[in-house]
Order: C-alpha cells, then structure tokens, then sequence
C-alpha cells in the first residue's frame, strides 16, 4: 500500500502518522509538502492533526485553500480513501469533502486526554479492524473539536450510517457527560456519502504502539494496510 | 544619463520613460507617465462576521458572565465575532462589493454557522 502524509507548516502529527503507517505496512508513506503541486498516485492520503498555518482565521481554513488540498478533494471524489486527523478533520469540512464544522469546545478549553469512543460503523477501510459497537479509548487534543451541522445534515448522517466514532462512557453509553467538547450528537468521527473519506477529532496515531500506553489506534491502520492490499 | 534612466526606472518601475534634452549647453530631462498612472485606486472594505442565530456562542456566554460579575446588568446577550478590514485597490463599487462577496463566500467566513455584513467606505 502506497500512503502520502500532507505536511501543512504547522502540522505536527505528520510524523506520527508516519510511523504508525510505516508499523502497519512496513514501508514508508511518502511526506508530502502542501505547497508540492504533484501528488504522487497513492492508495491513501492522510490530512494530520496540528495548527496548520497557526489556526489563523479558523481552524483549517486557510490550510483547505491550499494547492494540494484541491488535488487530495479531485482524488476523494475519485474514490481514493482520505482520512482527516484532528486539525485533519476540520480542513476536510472547510474544504467540503465532509459537511458540518467544528467550532471551539463548549468548555472554551484546550482539552488534551484519552476517551472512549463507541465504533458505529465497521464497514469501511477505517475501521474494518474494529467491530461494531467496540468501545476503544485514544486521545483527543484540541481546541476546536465541536461538530456542528444543522439538524437536516445531522439526521441525513444518522440516517446513512456516516457516524463512523461518537464518545461514549467507559461502558459504550453515549450520554452528555462523555461528550469531551459539546459536539453535536456526541460525534466524533464522520464519513462522506462514499465512505472514502473520514474525519474524526481522536488521534489513533498517537495511541498504535504498546510502548505509548495503547494500541487501541492499531488497528485503524492495520486495517487500512489490509483493504488496501486486496483492492489493488 | 544612464543613472537618470535608471533612477526612473528604480522609483517609477515601468510607468515612466526618461529622455533628455541637450540645449546651448543645458540639460533637459523629460519624464512621460504611462497613462493613468498615480490616480490613486483605494476602497475599504469592512466585514462584520458574526455567528448565526441558533449557534451556541461560549465565548461570548462566558463574557456576558464575567460582565454580571463586575455588576454590569441589563444584559439580554453577548454574541462575539470577527472584524476584517479590507483596503481594496478599486474605485468601482460595484465591482469591489462582488469581490468581497466572493471573499466572504470562499474563505472569510464559514457560511455553515457564520454570516457576514459588507460595508463598503468610497
């Protein structure tokens, strides 16, 4: 499996995602320079988690406008898979891969801790390693990590099956004290109409390795590793 | 002569021409501007972007609170938003109105929770 990691100038999950990826599929993905017109052809693109362009303006406005970005938006409406990290997730909603938005926590804090997630659909190259329903627990570090979308998107997400993580209590129930941020129907993670692409705020990367304290994020990776081997 | 040209081209770039003159002695210098140059092209463009009805705004929650608290009363709502001034080289109001429209639109505000407000200063 061929992945590119796109390096925005405040990106600071890049490497992360790096070895994550390089632990799951034994190579190297390739780093990709946003301002670098040409993205090589690859079978998954990773968005990452950081302050890209220092979160001026709003988070992942200006990093969406980039050149890149156009190409890895033409790339997703081809079917490629794309997944967007934390700051990842709010450029692929700024760019309009993903709808909604996520707007400052409700708490008006930087909230940086492990939380428990209920996987809601294991249906895609994501999250073919977990099952439906599985309570995993990785960290979440942000500013800005409440989705928000009118009530029309909302139900329109629900109704499809395109809530891939919500937060949840340690024993899987979503309720409004396991919600980290405000985020609207305590989503966490989102998926596009083609299921190629998703955005969630949680860092599985961060959590891929026993020697960081977890290995809940691993399979997100191992499994797009397999998926990805298969389809091509 | 040669510095002459040179200066002009320094300070006025492409828009001037430079020729000189030898009379009994005395020199002349011409300098021709291109045509429509130094009118000066300046609008402002100021944008109120504020959050829509119905979006939860904390910051401006929190501030409301922190008002109540020095004992100021009689507020009904806090909303906070941005402010973006914008100096245009345009003279055209209607022109620079669309610009900025299409600014708003594609990057200065998010129209999913934001609204904005053009006012433009000719």
């Amino acid at each position: 499996m061929k992945a590119a990691v796109i390096v925005s100038p405040g990106s600071n999950c890049d490497r992360d995602v790096q070895v994550a990826l390089r632990q799951s599929a034994g190579s190297d993905p390739i780093m990709h320079w946003h301002a670098d017109v040409d993205l090589p052809d690859v079978d998954l693109i990773v968005v990452p988690g950081g302050f890209s362009y220092g979160d001026y303006l709003r988070a992942g406005a200006l990093a969406a406008q980039s050149p890149v970005i156009r190409e890895v938006v033409a790339r997703a409406n081809k079917g490629v898979p794309v997944l967007g990290i934390c700051n990842g997730f709010q450029i692929l909603t700024e760019c309009g891969l993903l709808p909604g938005v996520l707007m400052r926590n409700a708490g008006l804090k930087f909230i940086c801790r492990d939380v428990d997630l209920r996987v809601e659909a294991a249906d895609t190259v994501f999250t073919c390693d977990y099952v439906n329903r599985q309570i995993i627990r990785i960290p979440v570090a942000h500013n800005e990590g409440n989705y928000f979308a009118d009530d029309e998107t909302l139900n329109r997400l629900d109704d499809e099956n395109r809530v891939a993580f919500r937060y949840c209590c340690p024993e899987g129930e979503v309720r409004a004290a396991a919600n980290p941020n405000g985020a609207a129907r305590n989503i966490a993670g989102i998926l596009n109409e083609g299921r190629n692409v998703l955005g969630m705020m949680p860092h599985p990367e961060r959590l891929a390795d026993a020697l960081l304290g977890g290995t809940d994020g691993r399979p997100m990776f191992d499994g797009l590793v397999e998926a990805l081997a298969t389809a091509a | 002569m040669y510095l002459c040209k040179y200066y002009t081209r320094l300070i006025f770039g492409g828009n001037a021409a430079v020729s000189v003159e030898n009379q009994l002695g005395k020199r002349r210098i011409h300098v021709r501007f291109a045509p429509g140059w130094g009118k000066h092209q300046s609008m402002k463009a100021r944008i109120h972007i504020t959050l829509k009805n119905g979006v939860l705004d904390p910051q401006g929650k929190a501030t409301e609170h922190a008002l109540g608290g020095l004992g100021f009363g009689g507020i009904n709502d806090v909303r906070q938003g941005k402010y973006i001034e914008l100096d245009l080289a345009e003279n055209d109001p209607v022109k620079a109105r669309d610009t900025v429209e299409a600014m708003c639109q594609k990057l200065l505000a998010n129209t999913v929770i934001e609204n904005y407000e053009i006012d433009l200063d000719e």
